[in-house]
């Protein structure tokens, strides 16, 4: 590990930038101040992170990301925060690949949508608020991937949850969306208590929970679980306490965080937040932290067979169920929501079938488009005067081309067109599924998990581009008297005047003529009739085009060798070949492990085999012989061949589910869906029938109605009564009478006597 | 016919006998504190009869120190029955039985 100071400026500028914003930025209330402070924030850490990654100013042999098959692990211990016996947790920051590119993406994204924000939240009420949670956001999310150790990560991962709960509820006015906060926490905490278990148990196995070897007995948890042998394929295992029971406990962290079956009802409810909010931490970063979580732990999940088939499995079905919702949701957002939960099946899907990779380079590819498309539908829900519904919206791309353009990028990147980012990360995990040699997953089942995948590129290229259809082509209904009056769940957060005036008169021209002439004041103040469109201000407009360039050349550091050989450049997976020496091997079966000891086990995980601190080059480590998960050598002519087929395979269903959505919206934009689709399979109202109102029956009648008030009121209320009637009966004694109570004395003093006289002499017996 | 002890102690618990009756039954105060009296004399009559039969003088400082005791009870009872007399008017102990003067 090779020591850096500057890391923990990634993670404390946003702090420093959420505290300046909270204790200054409330007093000033002036929204340029408060913007440059949260934008510098994420910037200082966006450039210290390039810096080390990239080893830009020298420094590291190498940056976390370069240095080819040699990587470096950067890292820097700020402080022993828990020392307890064996237990031992480090304050402290380290990046590896992985976290690498997890922080370069996520600060890249972030500041994106940072500037973006500033010009959404215009007008806010909030603005010193919404930024300092954001930036608090930033800070726990770094933590949460920087972490060298799982306590460390634990407290981001809890950290990200708070900011998450903050900025859902940040409306404190509506109701709707403190219920969403409270929602997202409550399903959180459900996950978490798999966490928190899953952390024990590893420690209870390795005795360590640190991610990397560390010099001064600080071992990793990770290398000593990757040099055990692993679990065999049984359901047993997972009750057994051993490994499969850690990853099965890990995973559902992942589940909450991750937004996958079965605790993903937060995520749609989510969207009560400012859009920056759900493009940032519901879409780009933190939803994504269950999948971190699983590629960190490869080595445990490796030698958990049972544990990667349900990954793969709970993967696969969140995928198709999230896509079939989200075909027929109404509002832009929810549609956005249930597709950020169907690619996150995508990643757990990959996760699953044991391609890591694949899992990580979509989780890249989806940061970007999916931003992209969250800020895009924030800019379409701007400039449509804060109305999310897209029934009402339609022919927008006259009135807001930038928007339009950019979004388009997202929309044939979440599809799966050539060349853009989605195309190559979700053909690459389609055939990984595929070709997956994972060990515990049937060939069958193989094929299986690879046709939902298919069949969710489907649905995805179809609610996408009904999603596209309904909102920027067709007739323009925003212009139709809407039915009810729409103005109720608008302007939550700014009164639209001033929106109004900054995008008319506020410095730039063209946009100011895209509004209709017959906009009028009142119309913006009464928000009854008809309302105009307008392009949003340019620090909305610039990320979009940013995301959007991001969105069609981020997938080109992926691209399979089986592509770029067809075109005749004859590269290696640039994204594999710098990731892939992060990731656990896959351990032998467990059969051929009987005769080998774990010397020979040992060297398996390569990052995590031992590195001189003076930055050398790291002790040679022998290459896994199989052609697994190791930095491919180039693969036989037939797999090439079989996997420029189904690249094809998964570009004829992108296309034919484009096809097929353009034919049907662009009709009937506004065709009515089967209704349990709309109503998300009544998911809500099962889980709120069987597990909330048993949970909320049993506290009103069993513990609060008979034990509260049965028993703990029952005890003190006893004892109170049971006070007052004794006194009750001893008060009778008490007549006042001198003379009772001299025969009262009386009496005590012959019972006395009468006593001694009984026991000590004898003749009186 | 030389005095026997148990003469002394058979007239020491009859004396007590008598006091403590008249503790309980009488109702002026003075006749309760001079019952009172009684007991403590017909207790003292019983030390001096065993000091003086077992040739022991601690049983008559015993006597000194219950004498001195029931001096400084005399006086702190007649005070109070002095004050109970002067809020009561009246001597009789069952009018005074609201723990209060």
């Amino acid at each position: 590990m090779f020591p850096n100071n500057y890391l923990c400026l990634i993670i404390f500028a946003p702090l420093v930038g959420a505290a300046i914003n909270w204790f200054v930025g409330r007093r000033l209330r002036n929204e340029t101040f408060i913007g440059v402070v949260a934008c510098g924030a994420v910037a200082v850490s966006a450039v210290v992170a390039f810096a080390i990654a990239f080893n830009i100013g020298g420094g590291a042999p190498a940056g976390a990301l370069t240095g080819g098959e040699h990587p470096t692990v950067i890292g820097q211990q700020l402080w022993t925060w828990i020392e307890v016996g064996k237990f031992r947790a480090d304050f402290g920051l380290a990046m590896d690949r992985l976290s690498g590119i997890y922080v370069c993406f996520i600060t890249l994204v972030a500041l994106l949508i940072h500037i973006f924000a500033t010009g959404y939240m215009h007008g806010d009420k909030g603005f010193y608020r919404f930024f300092a949670y954001l930036n608090l956001f930033m800070f726990a999310m770094l933590t949460l991937v920087l972490a060298d150790n799982f306590l460390l990560m634990f407290v981001g991962w809890e950290g990200v949850g708070l900011c998450s709960y903050l900025l859902i509820g940040f409306y404190t006015k509506r109701k709707a969306a403190g219920n969403a906060a409270k929602k997202a926490f409550i399903a959180n905490r459900v996950g978490d208590w798999g966490v928190v278990l899953g952390i024990m148990l590893v420690f209870f196995l390795t005795g360590s929970i640190s991610f990397f070897d560390k010099g001064h007995d600080v071992h990793s948890a990770l290398s000593i679980i990757g040099s055990m042998t692993a679990d065999s394929f049984t359901w047993g295992a997972l009750l057994a306490g051993g490994v499969t029971s850690a990853a099965i406990l890990l995973f559902i962290g992942a589940t909450g965080k991750s937004a996958q079956i079965p605790l993903f009802v937060w995520l749609p409810d989510a969207m009560a937040g400012p859009t920056p909010v759900s493009a940032l931490i519901h879409a780009a970063t933190m939803v994504t932290a269950g999948v971190y979580m699983v590629v960190r732990c490869s080595a445990i999940f490796l030698h958990a067979p049972t544990a990667m088939y349900i990954v793969a499995i709970i993967g696969a079905a969140t995928a198709l169920f999230a896509a079939t919702i989200g075909l027929a949701q109404n509002d832009i957002k929810k549609v956005l929501a249930y597709s950020t939960i169907s690619q996150l099946g995508y990643m757990f899907l990959a996760c699953g079938v044991g391609a890591f990779v694949a899992a990580i380079f979509h989780v890249m590819t989806h940061a970007f488009f999916k931003a992209l498309l969250f800020l895009g539908s924030g800019s379409v829900i701007h400039g449509m005067h804060h109305e999310q519904d897209m029934r009402r919206m339609g022919g927008l791309k006259k009135y807001m081309p930038i928007t339009f353009f950019t979004m388009m990028a997202g929309w044939l990147a979440i599809c799966g067109i050539v060349p853009f980012a989605g195309f190559f990360s979700k053909d690459e995990i389609l055939w990984r599924t595929w070709s997956t040699t994972a060990a515990g997953i049937p060939g069958g089942a193989a094929r299986f998990l690879w046709a939902v995948g298919v069949l969710t590129a489907l649905l995805t290229a179809i609610y996408m581009t009904r999603l596209m259809v309904m909102t920027f082509w067709g007739s323009e209904r925003f212009r139709e008297v809407p039915a009810e009056a729409h103005g109720t769940e608008a302007h939550a957060h700014s009164s639209s005047d001033e929106i109004h005036a900054y995008a008319s008169h506020g410095g730039h021209g063209d946009e100011g003529e895209l509004l209709h002439p017959l906009e009028t004041e009142d119309d913006e103040e009464h928000h009854a009739g008809p309302i105009t469109p307008h392009e949003s201000p340019w620090s909305m407009t610039v990320p979009l085009i940013v995301l959007a360039i991001l969105s069609t050349v981020g997938g080109l550091v992926g691209i399979p060798y089986a592509l770029s050989s067809a075109v005749g450049l004859k590269v290696d997976n640039y994204f594999e070949e710098t990731l892939s020496p992060v990731i656990a091997a896959v351990p032998k079966p467990s059969t051929a492990e009987a005769g080998t000891s774990t010397t020979s086990a040992a060297p398996e995980l390569l990052s995590h085999s031992p590195q001189p601190i003076d930055g050398a080059p790291p002790l040679t480590v022998s290459k896994n012989e199989g052609p697994e998960l190791g930095a491919e050598p180039i693969p036989n002519p037939q797999e090439i061949t079989e996997e420029r087929l189904f690249t094809l395979i998964s570009l004829a269903i992108a296309i034919a589910g484009i096809a097929t959505g353009w034919l049907i919206f662009q009709k009937r934009p506004l065709l009515e869906l089967p209704r349990i689709l709309e109503n998300k399979y009544y998911v809500d109202e099962i889980y709120d029938a069987v597990i909330i109102e048993p949970i909320k029956v049993g506290s009103r009648e069993g513990l609060w109605k008979l034990f509260d008030i049965g028993v703990i009121d029952g005890i003190v209320n006893g004892l109170g009564r049971s006070v007052t009637e004794i006194g009750g009966l001893v008060r009778n004694i008490q007549v006042g009478f001198v003379r009772s109570y001299a025969a009262f004395i009386l009496l005590g003093a012959l019972a006395v006597i009468g006593y001694f006289i009984v026991k000590f002499i004898p003749f009186a017996r | 016919m030389t005095p026997q002890l148990s003469w002394y102690l058979a007239l020491s618990a009859i004396l007590f006998t008598i006091g403590v009756v008249g503790v309980i039954v009488k109702r002026n105060v003075i006749s309760m504190f001079m019952c009172i009296e009684l007991m403590l004399n017909a207790v003292n009559l019983s030390f001096v009869a065993f000091s003086s039969f077992f040739r022991d003088v601690s049983g008559q400082l015993f006597v000194f120190i219950v004498m001195t005791v029931a001096a400084a009870e005399a006086a702190v009872g007649l005070g109070i029955i002095i004050a109970i007399f002067r809020n009561r008017e009246s001597l009789d102990v069952d009018d005074a039985n609201i723990l209060k003067l």
